[in-house]
């Protein structure tokens, strides 16, 4: 159900239906904005309402990087609610909620999200007040989904650990710890993370997304990426030379793994 | 003739960590030990290594992997990074019931500090049950302070799967460095 973000008593009253809002970045780096489609994606099972991001025009949120969104001609009314990326931790707004700290969090963007959540769907939301949220244009336009809400993108995005998880975060599947091991060294992609590990591609999502939660992982969106020696042999041939010499010999994981009765 | 090719992997850490168990409980064949009867007090131990354990696990066709355990002993911290030059992991063990286990950790971080960058490396920490102070956290805390990301496990090195986990850790960063 979609609705239009100038229209806060029908949002407030569309429940129990899962509601769309929507979320306007400014500003952002490509980095970033991955982050948070990244984010959204895996937070939006815990979300009250559907989350989507819109190139232009009205939106209910407006995430800017800095402490002062753009200004829009034509602009009449605040969105909802402003969410400021900023690299210090002072928030020039006041409200500590609405500043999400660089290196993004996973937790701090779904909390937020979740507070403008209760705040539009409290049943007396502020109807009658004039903070009607929206960016200028009269007629909303169709949401437009952020490239990365695509799966084949988020496939794209590489996660690598910045410190190395609790027991807690470890406990459930029991390769979980080979799966992070696998994300200490580089970043690496969900599919690769699912090869390596030969660990569904459900379960690495899963444990991602934990991981993310957690706020524990760095992640990169990368174009398409050349295979590691095709890359080394692109770019210096005497360096892929000597990688090459180095690199132990194919299977030997596995043959040490099979040699110590590892499952 | 095929020419014999050897990986290794190195056990290091505190005396009384276990590195000589660790290595013992791998190996295929008696690990080769020099131990001596230990003239050091403050170890608490009747027996410890002065030069290197070594053990081997065969892969067949011509392959081993050798397991070389360090002296613990800071006096022979020079023959530390000699051991772990060009290894395939390194596994540092630290014992928890030590006064600094912290400290420990941080000893062995800046001898092997030059290796570490391209290193496979995961951090044992025994004794946890009976000294659960500094937690397993208070460790990864440590190493990320530093710029590292190591596992940090729990280990009974007399419990082969611990010591196997510990492995598998390294070979799982060594997996993602080909």
């Amino acid at each position: 159900m979609t609705l239009s973000p100038s229209d806060p008593v029908a949002l407030a009253q569309a429940s129990p239906e899962r509601l769309a809002l929507t979320l306007l970045t400014q500003r952002l780096t490509e980095s970033d904005a991955a982050k948070l489609g990244v984010f959204l994606r895996i937070g939006q099972a815990q979300l009250l309402c559907d989350w989507r991001f819109v190139s232009e025009g009205a939106a209910h949120v407006v995430v800017v990087a800095g402490p002062e969104p753009d200004t829009v001609p034509g602009l009449l009314d605040n969105p909802r609610a402003t969410l400021h990326v900023l690299d210090a931790a002072n928030d020039p707004a006041g409200d500590a909620w609405t500043s999400l700290l660089r290196p993004l969090q996973y937790e701090a963007f779904t909390s937020a999200l979740s507070r403008i959540e209760q705040m539009v769907m409290r049943p007396r939301v502020e109807a009658a007040s004039s903070t009607t949220p929206a960016h200028s244009s009269p007629s909303a336009p169709a949401p437009v989904p952020m490239p990365l809400r695509d799966p084949a993108l988020t496939l794209g995005a590489g996660y690598r650990l910045h410190r190395w998880p609790s027991a807690d975060v470890l406990r459930g599947h029991r390769y979980n710890t080979r799966l992070a091991s696998f994300m200490s060294t580089r970043h690496v992609e969900i599919d690769e993370l699912a090869q390596l590990s030969n660990v569904s591609r459900s379960d690495c999502i899963a444990f991602v997304g934990r991981l993310l939660k957690a706020g524990l992982l760095d992640v990169k969106s990368t174009p398409l990426r050349l295979p590691a020696a095709a890359a080394a042999l692109a770019s210096d041939a005497p360096r892929a030379a000597a990688l090459a010499r180095k690199r132990p010999a194919p299977g030997l994981f596995s043959k040490i793994r099979h040699s110590l009765g590892m499952r | 003739m095929n020419a014999m090719v050897s990986h290794k992997i190195v056990f290091t850490g505190t005396p009384g960590a276990g590195k000589t168990t660790a290595i013992a409980a791998l190996s295929d064949k008696p690990p080769v030990l020099t131990d001596v009867r230990n003239t050091d007090a403050s170890l608490g131990k009747e027996r410890t290594t002065v030069g290197l354990d070594f053990g081997e696990v065969d892969l067949g066709d011509g392959q081993s992997v050798r397991l070389l355990g360090t002296p613990g002993q800071l006096r022979f911290e020079f023959m530390w990074q000699i051991i772990a030059t060009d290894a395939l992991g390194l596994v540092i063990l630290i014992d928890n019931s030590r006064p600094d286990p912290l400290a420990d950790l941080a000893t062995y971080l800046d001898a092997y500090e030059a290796l570490l960058p391209s290193m496979n490396c995961a951090v044992g920490v025994g004794r946890t049950l009976e000294c659960p102070l500094p937690t397993l956290d208070d460790f990864a805390d440590a190493l990320a302070a530093r710029g590292w990301v190591f596992p940090v496990l729990a280990v009974d090195v007399r419990e082969r799967d611990d010591v196997l986990m510990l492995v598998d850790t390294v070979l799982a960063q060594a997996e993602t460095r080909i």
